[in-house]
């Protein structure tokens, strides 16, 4: 029997819910039930100041004290931005090396600030560099600077890069036309990628230079979601524990911790507001969300996050449950340094794409019979076989000017 | 004697000062009118008044643009309504931008 329609009211159950509102008008923090609340988290949960800063601080701690990367006195490399999350860090980072009770964190942290912003003028770049050491200097944190930029252009001279005062930065006028000069003619997309891999090889030379066997990266649940999806848009799902997991663990000798995933931007902003805490901003230019798949992830996960609050959760704990490639030798990729696999027994997905792509770009030859068209097309077939580039990175290699990557 | 005017101070973090000339904290004094100020009022008293850049990164439709957080008095403004909460005198509200990237 036809039943098309019948599971109407069923179907409905399986989509994530829109945002209700709910009346909070009376209502008590959902943790001390005593206290007036001052914070709606999730557009439903009420917590009062005090309960929603020690859950704050308490999530930072479980995630560091569930993964155990960085042992006492070692050195921590935490990467530093601009805004309210890397602010946010530093103040975990100081309360919890503040402390007396033996919850106190024991390790090292260096800060590291990569100036890469060569969209904006020289002057803007100058002061944002002098308010980020400010901000370093207030937490009492050691901090060093490195530029993007001459790291790009020769990656080997990395020890004179690093500077630790910021008036030694290197920033030229024309920053942004070297960038461009390493590469022909990409889309924005792949400008965007190649310079985030930059970014990546940078943070681990800078650690392994400074002796840090691992780095703390402010990338909240937005910045997991987006990239997840983004991932999966440019064929580096394989890479999505590496990219989005709490720890990545692709460089032997240095490990990246994403301490801030499980919070939300707002989550974030409070906490520096109820801290006295205020972020170095400046006025970004309109970025044109429709010109690069990684912007369009972006406006895609909080647009939708808006309406849908469980929507950065639900990617985020998705993308947790994935594994990595267990078909996979001693080779990295040369770009983004990821294990490369080995040719399972079945075709995989880049080898199935290659092959649609190639049978649809073939002339047949119609003096034959279709059987002999194609077994001509199959044994001509020579699956490109990625010795140095994984797939996504193979896409990108040809827009690259320089060789020796 | 019925003070005419509502005496209360904004306050603008994470870059929300930013299109406020860099101010952070501005006192200001709102004509009372016959109907009481909402901050949905408020919001299009700010727009005419004081924002001075790109009035886009701060109203959207009738309310913040998404990704600006509302303080009444430190209690999110999901509790007290948003933009129909009525303004009192003396109440400090603070706009705190979380646009990502800059």
């Amino acid at each position: 029997m036809c039943n098309v329609g019948d599971d109407v009211e069923e179907e409905k159950a399986k989509f994530m819910q829109a945002r209700t509102t709910v009346n909070l008008k009376n209502s008590v923090c959902v943790k001390c039930r005593t206290a007036k609340p001052q914070v709606v988290l999730q557009n439903q949960y009420p917590y009062c100041k005090d309960c929603f800063l020690s859950a704050t601080v308490h999530k930072f701690k479980a995630l560091l004290g569930k993964n155990r990367i960085a042992h006492p006195n070692e050195k921590v490399l935490i990467y530093h931005k601009t805004g309210h999350a890397s602010t946010a860090l530093l103040h975990f980072l100081r309360t919890g090396l503040d402390l007396t009770t033996p919850k106190k964190i024991r390790f090292e942290p260096i800060l590291l600030f990569v100036e890469g912003d060569f969209k904006l003028s020289v002057q803007q770049r100058r002061l944002i560099l002098q308010q980020v050491s400010e901000e370093a200097q207030r937490f009492g944190f050691r901090i060093n600077y490195v530029c993007l930029t001459q790291y790009i252009l020769d990656s080997t001279q990395l020890s004179s890069l690093i500077c630790d005062k910021f008036d030694d930065v290197l920033i030229k006028e024309n920053d942004a036309a070297s960038i461009a000069g390493i590469m022909k003619k990409p889309n924005v997309t792949t400008q965007t990628e190649i310079i985030k891999l930059y970014e990546q090889r940078l943070l681990v030379d800078v650690a392994k230079f400074l002796n840090c066997k691992c780095i703390f990266t402010p990338d909240l649940g937005i910045d997991i979601a987006s990239q997840l999806l983004t991932n999966v848009c440019l064929g580096r799902g394989e890479h999505i524990v590496f990219d989005t997991g709490t720890v990545d663990s692709r460089d032997s000798e240095v490990t990246i911790l994403k301490p801030l995933r499980n919070f939300t931007i707002k989550e974030i902003a409070l906490y520096n507001f109820f801290n006295g805490l205020e972020p170095v901003r400046f006025l970004a230019e309109n970025v044109n969300p429709y010109k690069s798949i990684q912007n369009l992830m972006q406006k895609f996960v909080s647009d939708l996050q808006e309406n849908y609050p469980a929507t950065i959760s639900t990617i985020v704990r998705t993308g947790d449950k994935l594994g990595v490639n267990k078909n996979v030798g001693e080779a990295k990729c040369l770009l983004c340094k990821a294990p490369l696999g080995t040719k399972p027994d079945t075709l995989s997905s880049s080898e199935a794409t290659n092959f649609s792509h190639w049978v649809s770009t073939q002339t047949p030859n119609c003096g034959v019979s279709v059987r002999d068209r194609s077994k001509h097309i199959l044994e001509a077939f020579n699956n490109a076989d990625y010795g140095k580039y994984c797939f996504s990175c193979n896409q990108i290699q040809p827009f690259l000017c320089l060789r020796e990557v | 004697m019925v003070e005419n005017s509502l005496t209360i101070s904004l306050g603008f973090g994470g870059g929300a000062e930013l299109l406020f000339g860099n101010k952070k904290n501005i006192s200001i004094s709102l004509p009372k009118t016959q109907k009481q100020w909402t901050i949905g009022e408020l919001l299009k008293w700010i727009k005419d008044n004081l924002l001075q850049e790109r009035p886009e990164l701060f109203i959207q439709d009738d309310s913040v643009r998404p990704g600006i957080l509302v303080l009444v008095n430190e209690v999110d403004w999901e509790l007290v309504d948003t933009v129909n909460y009525e303004i009192k005198s003396e109440d400090k509200i603070v706009f705190i931008s979380t646009l990502h990237g800059g």
